[in-house]
């Protein structure tokens, strides 16, 4: 009785997004199309590495932010960890910390952030959003501008290893894109063929089923709030190596493209629901658009509209998908 | 060796003074299906409860297998090997099915986020397919299966854990004929393999090809235990008068002597997928009972007659003039209110007080011309509601969480009475309701009667609708399978139509 | 029925009562330690609630969202385009060419609401998207917000308006005085005591908060969900852009960022008069924005920085909410949860 009806909603909903995936293809390509006729800058395989060493940064620091979108939650912190921990790399390193010890320190730091995260969701139940409102935007950035006095603190340049990580090049391939790719290729394999993946996706799909599973969704969401402050820590120390400088004030320059790129990395890899590599695609992505933009001089700011738009677009495929996988037959009433 | 696999024997439940179970007998042999029958009420869903450790009995002995146990917690049942499916089992739909039925178990390795194989799990669950031999694909997404193989999935689950009793719950209630001989096949399959099934169902074809003995309960008593091999036992109007016994309790009132005009009319209502022809004409002061299961599609048909969900055709009139109704405040606005078989989800505001719960379906009652409430009036108009229904609450101020099944409902029908409508559907007007205040709920659905409205009750429960209405109709499965005045029909032969579809006998 | 009254009256007025007591020990604290550097002057206490306004407002509205049981991340970069709006048409000639109304031109007025127009605008957009389309709220008014924020730019393409501000007198927005209260303050007051009347006195009230509490219940009492989820948006973002402007004018420059940082003072502020009051109130909502203003300003009294303000909030939020959370475990109000019903079986 039902089946037909659902039938033809599946099917449609389905072919919306295999034309998403596609119509994303197309609008990349025409993008660094447009890019690439507008300004003869962009076509140097030059600028195409430095968008791959760029893309490196976004890329780690959204990796935690990508498992707890798939699981329902959401954090707004990572920007704002990673300016601090940048801060904290810089205030040790002036007062004359070797660089693996401040790496290990302000990482270390940062991290605390996702605990206290996961102890606000997880055992006192806050909204999600609020938590990470709180501990982000108003933690971690105060701390950071009170530790700074508020302005930027400038280093020295790195030392010849860390430059070589952030700015190097191996056979031409930007060092931090490499390490950036290790990473995500050893995510990746906690994400298919562990228990956290495989969990937390169960947990963004059907919070019911896995409670009767038996399965400890606490250790899950908490291990995931810890996680993305970690990651966004380290992606906060390579940011000062990179621009010689902690700035207190620079993570809501990331806030827009992170949440981007996780929601159009669920459009392109397993269908609708946020994952590693889907996220790396997008950052390439974002990376290109904003290359592009820089090039486009004083327009950049229309890169705010088009993250905006791409965002609501992924958000919608997302939702979809989601509806995809309801119950057929049953009718919301709201 | 004992032959007996499971005994509960004097089983005692009881909720807030009302028995549940009063010293219920049931009896499981290994290797077969006995089928637990009963109509709402009668004790069927708190005795499975017992037995798979949601409920924790107050008094009874339970063996398994010749040994006492105790069963204090779901964990409890799944340690001695009892589980439990239920109808619409939960999924996680982008998953395959052996992703599902391995949920949670998928290595036995310890730490933090140990290595899964895939691989593995999926040689484990084609070792279990062959074990239990049924026509399903594993590897597809959960999400493109149809019902009856997400059920066989959940079943599959149950059995990787070693289970040995099986409850099934309702199983067929959303399936269809061919599905449900797919189910079948399996429950075959699980008898070969000597599992013990307890197979809950309104549905007394099923029990025939596939139960070995039935259990009727009755008013949480035992009433009969009976072979399906018996001649007798296939005779469904002996079947079902054991299930309603022969007195109906007073609790229903006087039906109406006489009717008014004929107000409220259908013609061909109809929604794809849930019901279809659905055609009635009600008076004036006379009451429409509905009877159906889960699944017959009258859950539907009361919140689309109210505009809650979708129609696909049909006209719906009162006083002769079409109506068109896309919404609940349109319907509201016609004069028709729809009081919801949910109530938890669907007809209270927890955290808020009575009067806010009450007044929230009318509000120009009693706000002013710049939409200011009038509390004052606010206050009159719903505690003479509250007196009216009868309400026990300590004021209406009071939060409608705080109350009893009851009274919740009372609250309900209150907010529904101060809209003043034409035309009243009471979706399972008492379900969580004891014994106590269903008499007075009916009684108020009938004084509503008296007083020149048109009523709908919708309910799954037989007696309920036998008791109250003028008119009877019983759906099966989106048909219409019975319509005639109460007069003329008896309700063993409602309840054959709506569990049976009107065969009434093997 | 009326037996119990006694205590129902105390339970609904401990957190009140709570509360003020709260804040009158931080006045009294304040006063004490500060008397030198005047926290108790008639001129301090101006400055004290004209600062609060702004905040205020802005939390006022997204009160409105929460009660509809929402999330809003766009409005403080609505409130940004609304700013540049008036900023925009501040400068045009059409400004300085309409007629004197007292000590501003004309033109202002039109200029503030186009502004807020805009705003309400972005608003309705977004309770579409939330409200009849059913996207998720959190992620989608981040992405709406960011559009907003983007074509803010288009005006000067990311540059301060300077013009006019002086001598087109819009700056009086924040600095005329209205019987000596700042106007500020009056605009705070009014929309607030609105704001009740609505929210807590009116049957509007009723179908937001029945929205926000059971969408499904109220769709089935015939409340129109769908409408107060959008209205609900666009008052949000309708409030927050007349606080960006009342920003713009006390700053006397148009600035692209103008809101940026009205997000988590608002929050906090809907939150602390969440843990205080159960629910999203507009009483609640002002006692705590009135709480972090007087902490804003005791502590900058006191010559700490500007940014620990955020700090102050954010750690206030957390422990409210944290608090609120305890008291109900610990009190284990005597629900008198209903026997496990016999289902319908």
């Amino acid at each position: 009785m039902n089946d037909n009806a659902t039938e033809i909603e599946n099917g449609f909903h389905i072919s919306k997004l295999f034309q998403a995936q596609y119509g994303l293809i197309w609008v990349t390509l025409i993008m660094m199309a447009v890019f690439a006729i507008a300004s003869p800058t962009f076509r140097t395989p030059g600028n195409l590495l430095e968008i791959l060493r760029q893309s490196g940064l976004l890329a780690i620091m959204v990796i935690g932010l990508t498992w707890i979108a798939a699981t329902g939650e959401i954090d707004v912190s990572y920007g704002d960890i990673a300016a601090f921990t940048g801060v904290m790399t810089a205030v040790f390193l002036k007062a004359g910390l070797s660089w693996p010890v401040t790496f290990v320190l302000a990482v270390g730091l940062g991290s605390i952030f996702g605990v206290f995260s996961g102890i606000l969701v997880v055992y006192f139940k806050f909204p999600a959003l609020i938590a990470t409102l709180a501990v982000g935007s108003g933690l971690a950035k105060s701390i950071a501008r009170w530790v700074s006095g508020g302005a930027v603190i400038h280093i020295s340049n790195p030392p010849g290893v860390v430059y070589q990580i952030v700015y190097g090049t191996f056979y031409g391939i930007p060092i931090l894109f490499i390490i950036t790719l290790a990473i995500y290729l050893i995510c990746r394999e906690f994400q298919d063929k562990t228990t956290l993946g495989q969990h937390l996706y169960a947990l963004g799909e059907n919070r019911q089923a896995t409670q009767e599973a038996g399965i400890n969704e606490r250790r899950i969401l908490m291990s995931l709030y810890v996680f993305s402050a970690l990651l966004a820590s380290i992606a906060g120390v390579l940011l000062t190596a990179m621009v010689a400088s902690g700035n207190p004030n620079i993570g809501g320059s990331f806030f827009l493209d992170g949440l981007t790129v996780v929601f159009l990395g669920a459009m392109i890899i397993k269908a609708g629901q946020p994952n590693v590599i889907g996220t790396l695609i997008g950052v390439i992505i974002l990376s290109i658009l904003g290359n592009g933009l820089t090039l486009m001089g004083e327009y950049f700011f229309v890169g705010n509209i088009v993250k905006g738009i791409l965002l609501v677009f992924g958000v919608v495929v997302v939702m979809l998908a989601r509806k995809r996988n309801q119950v057929e037959g049953k009718f919301v009433v709201a | 060796m004992e032959t007996t696999k499971l005994r509960m024997q004097g089983i005692q439940k009881e909720f807030a003074g009302i028995k549940a179970l009063d010293g219920v007998n049931f009896e499981l042999q290994h290797g077969e299906v006995h089928a637990l029958l009963g109509i709402n009420g009668a004790g069927k869903s708190t005795l499975i409860k017992i037995l798979s450790g949601v409920y924790k009995k107050d008094a009874g002995l339970i063996q398994l297998d010749g040994k006492s146990i105790e069963i204090n917690n779901p964990q409890d049942a799944i340690n001695n090997g009892i589980a439990t499916v239920y109808q619409d089992p939960q999924m996680i739909p982008s998953f395959t099915g052996y992703e599902n039925i391995y949920l949670g178990t998928e290595t036995e390795k310890k730490g933090l986020f140990p290595r899964i194989n895939k691989r593995k799990i999926r040689k484990k669950a084609e070792a279990l397919l062959e074990r239990f031999p049924v026509n399903i694909d594993l590897t597809q997404p959960v999400s493109e299966l149809s019902a009856v193989e997400k059920e066989i999935i959940a079943v599959l689950r149950a059995l990787s854990k070693e289970m040995t009793v099986l409850i099934l719950d309702e199983p067929t209630s959303i399936l269809t004929e061919t599905e449900t001989e797919v189910l079948f096949r399996l429950i075959h399959v699980l008898k070969e393999r000597n599992v013990a099934i307890i197979y809950i169902t309104h549905r007394l074809e099923e029990i025939y090809q596939i139960a070995d003995r039935l259990t009727i309960l009755r008013n949480g008593n035992n009433v009969a235990t009976l072979s399906t091999n018996d001649d007798e036992t296939k005779n469904h109007l002996a079947v079902a008068e054991l299930m309603i016994g022969k007195k109906l309790d007073k609790i229903y009132p006087e039906k109406s002597a006489s009717v008014g005009n004929e107000f409220f009319t259908a013609d061909n209502f109809a929604l794809e997928g849930s019901f279809q022809n659905i055609s009635f004409k009600l008076h004036r002061g006379e009451i429409l009972g509905i009877f159906g299961l889960v699944g017959s599609g009258v859950e539907e048909l009361g919140k689309s007659l109210f505009g809650v969900i979708p129609k696909t055709s049909g006209i719906i009139r009162m006083n002769g003039e079409e109506l068109s109704i896309n919404s609940a405040s349109e319907a509201i606005h016609n004069g028709i209110f729809l009081v919801p078989g949910d109530r938890r989800h669907e007809g209270q505001i927890n955290d808020e007080p009575i009067y806010f719960n009450v007044s929230l379906s009318n509000l120009k009652r009693i706000s002013d011309a710049t939409g200011l409430i009038q509390h004052k009036k606010e206050k009159r108009f719903v505690q003479e509601l509250a007196d009216q229904v009868q309400l026990a609450a300590r004021s209406i101020s009071q939060e409608v969480s705080l109350l009893s099944g009851g009274n919740q409902q009372k609250v309900v029908i209150s907010k529904g009475l101060f809209t003043e409508s034409q035309v009243y559907i009471f979706a399972e007007p008492t379900v969580g309701v004891d014994v106590g205040a269903k008499t007075g709920i009916y009684h108020l659905i009938r004084k509503l009667a008296e007083q020149g409205k048109a009523i709908i009750i919708i309910s799954s429960d037989c007696e309920e609708v036998f008791g109250m209405c003028d008119q009877a109709m019983v759906l099966y499965k989106g048909r219409v399978t019975l319509q005639k005045s109460v007069h003329e029909c008896r309700l063993e032969e409602m309840l054959l139509c709506g569990v049976t579809g009107g065969k009434t006998s093997e | 029925m009326n037996d119990k009254k006694g205590m129902i009256f105390s339970d609904t007025f401990k957190p009140i009562i709570i509360f003020i007591m709260m804040i009158v020990l931080m006045f009294i604290l304040f006063s004490f330690f500060e008397y030198d550097k005047g926290f108790l002057t008639s001129r301090n206490m101006r400055m004290l609630f004209t600062h609060m306004s702004i905040s205020a407002i802005t939390a006022l509205g997204l009160t409105y969202v929460i009660a509809v049981g929402h999330f809003d991340m766009s409005f403080y970069l609505v409130g940004c385009l609304a700013a540049m709006t008036t900023s925009y048409l501040n400068k045009t000639d059409l400004m300085m060419n309409s007629f004197m109304l007292g000590n501003i031109h004309a033109f202002v007025i039109p200029a503030v609401f186009a502004g807020i127009a805009v705003g309400c605008l972005w608003g309705l957009i977004s309770g579409i998207a939330v409200g009849i389309y059913k996207l998720d709220d959190m992620v989608t008014t981040i992405g709406t917000g960011f559009i907003a924020f983007g074509m803010a730019y288009f005006y000067t393409k990311g540059s301060f308006i300077y013009d006019n501000f002086l001598s087109s007198g819009i700056t009086e927005i924040n600095d005329a005085k209205w019987f000596t209260i700042p106007f500020p303050i009056i605009l705070m007051v009014g929309l607030y005591c609105i704001s009740f009347f609505i929210l807590s006195r009116s049957k509007y009230g009723r179908c937001f908060y029945a929205t926000g509490s059971n969408k499904v219940a109220a769709v089935f009492s015939g409340v129109r969900v769908k409408t107060y989820i959008i209205v609900a948006f666009i008052i949000c973002a309708g409030f927050t852009s007349l606080a960006a402007i009342m920003t713009t004018a006390a700053q006397g420059v148009g600035n692209v960022k103008a809101s940026l940082n009205f997000l988590m003072p608002a929050y906090a502020a809907v939150y602390i008069g969440i843990a205080v009051f159960k629910k999203p109130t507009v009483i609640g909502t002002f006692f705590g924005a009135l709480f972090s203003a007087i902490m804003l300003n005791g502590f900058t009294l006191m010559a700490l920085p500007f940014y620990l303000g955020d700090l102050i909030i954010a750690a206030a939020m957390i422990i409210a909410i944290i608090a609120s959370k305890i008291d109900w475990a610990s009190i284990k109000r005597k629900k008198s949860v209903p026997a496990p019903t016999i289902h319908a079986n």
